[in-house]
């Protein structure tokens, strides 16, 4: 029988200290237009999703060994193309483009309305924050090991846990664009999935998961990046079952065909001296 | 009005209590509001003072909130801009409510149609989904979207105010032309009336400028200032866009934005309004946050949701 050993925490506000890690959140409204304009401009991005939680963040510090993992909304922006990728239209496009066809004005500046983030969270040390691509060896290395999903589906006490939303927007009301992170800290392990969720109705499906795995008593964590995509036509049969369905992205998101899948390390022992 | 066994007041008064209308009462009131609304113009006249309320998109506790800070119906005159339905969890209470105002007190109140309330949007963005859940079939669901199509598209406050949910479409330049618009339908996907509930201002570029999405149009100050001309306006006010602080003044101050869905899905922070607009035609706008109430009546959709998450 599987057991759990109990371990040392302490509840702070939004988050917990835990073995030698403080994992915390932060949770605010939207930002305010003049605070979007800001962001708009030190972004160099010509619009920002309709819903952004500038303030929102999760952390998770190991002072001792000068390891900060940080998703937040500002980084995740910063990934995003600055044009918009002309293969995907929403789902009317083709019928309105014809009604239109004489119409003479400009388009609107490019930008990247389905705001597809290619973000898998933030790391900081020595001074430095490394992006989602920066991969510096001693810190970052591949690996084949994968996450223990038997363990992660033990009702082992969850100590900790919050939902944040990053950004989102409705597409005008042809879809949705979402970017959230979850997180549950056990007694043995912290548990983190970061969800990029796109659906551009009767057009296409994209999710892009980071879930990030550490087991306490471990030198290293891990993290593993899957994407997903398909067109519409997959998983339209379902909602032709049941329109509701279309709003319930974690069964869409079942249902979705594998991309890739990409595990790496995050090592611990980067600052280790010698 | 009261010709048949329907009590409005009886209605009005168990919705205010949050609970809903049995099958056939809905039955009762979208075909007596049918029959209402197939006389009133796509462009309704109405008269100052009235308050203007913007997207409440189902969050019936705001709504009734929104009735505590304006004042009563029909104490004080209301024109909703539309997008009743969706996002929010009562749907189903928040129409329901708003058809019986509008029959009871039908010189007092006046309904225009949203972009959301269609068919195609309300299957997906929650309305059918709350009518199933509530009612256990599409039914009631289908009542109302009939009735949508009987909807007003724009009003005009005293000769002077031009009110509509989204703005200005490129086919439509004069009033007239969206006086004798067909709206007796769905909601198209382009065209005039599809444009007037979906099209958005555009603060930095001029014309109409076309979306990068590839269908949709947003609007320029040279266009409103050019409509409000031709048509002998002083003003415009619109929905259908969030606005952090409830409400966005534009152009020179002759276009508003209204927003009165404040913490907009139970988690924006977002601050809503409604505007009063007097006799003088000066506007005001009452601002408000979210109620007590709206929070603590979200309904446990999930029941698992008190149990730990383990997600994977």
């Amino acid at each position: 029988m599987a057991t759990t050993t109990p371990r040392e925490h302490k509840l702070i506000q939004n988050g917990i200290e835990i073995a030698d890690w403080v994992i915390h959140t932060s949770k605010n409204p939207i930002l305010r237009s003049t605070e979007k304009e800001t962001w708009e401009q030190e972004l160099q991005l010509n619009e920002l999703p309709e819903m952004v939680y500038g303030n929102n963040f999760v952390r998770l510090s190991n002072e001792k060994r000068d390891i900060t993992i940080v998703f937040n909304c500002m980084d995740a922006l910063k990934l995003l193309d600055k044009t918009a990728d002309q293969s995907i239209k929403v789902s009317s496009a083709k019928k309105w483009e014809e009604i239109n066809k004489n119409f003479e004005g400009q388009i609107e500046k490019s930008f990247d309305w389905t705001f597809s983030s290619p973000y898998t969270g933030s790391i900081l040390s020595r001074g430095h924050c490394y992006n989602s691509f920066e991969k510096p060896s001693g810190l970052i290395e591949n690996t084949t090991e994968k996450i223990d999903i038997e363990k992660l589906k033990r009702p082992d006490p969850i100590l900790f846990f919050d939902d944040v939303l990053l950004y989102e927007d409705e597409l005008a009301d042809n879809g949705e664009s979402m970017l959230s992170v979850k997180i549950r800290v056990m007694h043995e392990s912290v548990f983190l999935l970061a969800r990029f969720f796109l659906r551009v109705d009767d057009v296409i499906v994209r999710c892009l998961d980071t879930r990030i795995y550490h087991e306490f008593n471990k030198d290293y964590l891990l993290k593993e990046v899957t994407f997903k995509e398909t067109n519409f036509d997959v998983i339209k049969p379902y909602f032709e079952k049941d329109p509701t369905l279309l709003t319930d992205s974690n069964f869409i998101v079942s249902k979705l065909p594998t991309r890739s899948i990409v595990t790496e390390k995050i090592l611990l022992t980067f600052n280790d001296q010698k | 009005m009261n010709t048949s066994s329907l009590n409005l007041d009886y209605c009005i008064e168990k919705l205010q209590r949050g609970e809903i209308l049995p099958e056939n009462t809905i039955k009762e009131i979208t075909d007596k509001m049918k029959e209402l609304l197939i006389g009133e113009s796509n462009v309704q006249e109405i008269r100052s003072p009235v308050t203007v309320v913007g997207d409440v998109h189902g969050q019936f506790y705001d709504v009734l909130e929104i009735f505590k800070i304006g004042g009563q119906c029909p104490n004080t005159n209301y024109l909703f801009l539309g997008d009743y339905v969706d996002r929010g969890y009562h749907s189903v209470e928040t129409i329901s409510l708003l058809t019986c105002l509008k029959l009871r007190y039908p010189s007092r109140i006046t309904l225009l149609r949203g972009n959301h309330e269609s068919r195609q949007i309300t299957q997906v963005y929650g309305f059918y989904g709350e009518c199933m859940r509530k009612y256990g079939n599409p039914t009631v669901w289908k009542y109302f979207t009939e009735m949508f199509d009987y909807l007003s598209v724009a009003a005009i406050i005293d000769d002077a105010i031009y009110c509509v949910h989204g703005g200005l479409s490129p086919s439509a330049p004069a009033i007239d032309q969206i006086k004798v618009l067909d709206r007796f339908q769905e909601v198209p996907n382009e065209g005039a009336l599809s444009d007037i509930l979906w099209s958005d201002p555009d603060p930095e570029r001029d014309g109409f400028v076309e979306s990068q999405r590839g269908a949709g149009y947003s609007y320029g100050k040279d266009v409103v200032m050019r409509f409000l001309h031709t048509n002998k306006m002083q003003h415009i006010i619109r929905a259908h866009q969030l606005c952090m602080d409830g409400y966005q003044t534009l152009f020179d101050n002759r276009l508003s934005t209204v927003w009165s869905a404040p913490n907009y899905c139970y988690r924006c922070g977002n601050m809503a309004s409604i505007v009063e607009v007097n006799e003088k035609l000066e506007r005001y706008f009452n601002t408000y946050a979210a109620a007590p109430d709206s929070l603590s009546n979200k309904p446990n959709l999930d029941t698992n949701k008190e149990l730990p998450d383990y997600f994977l």
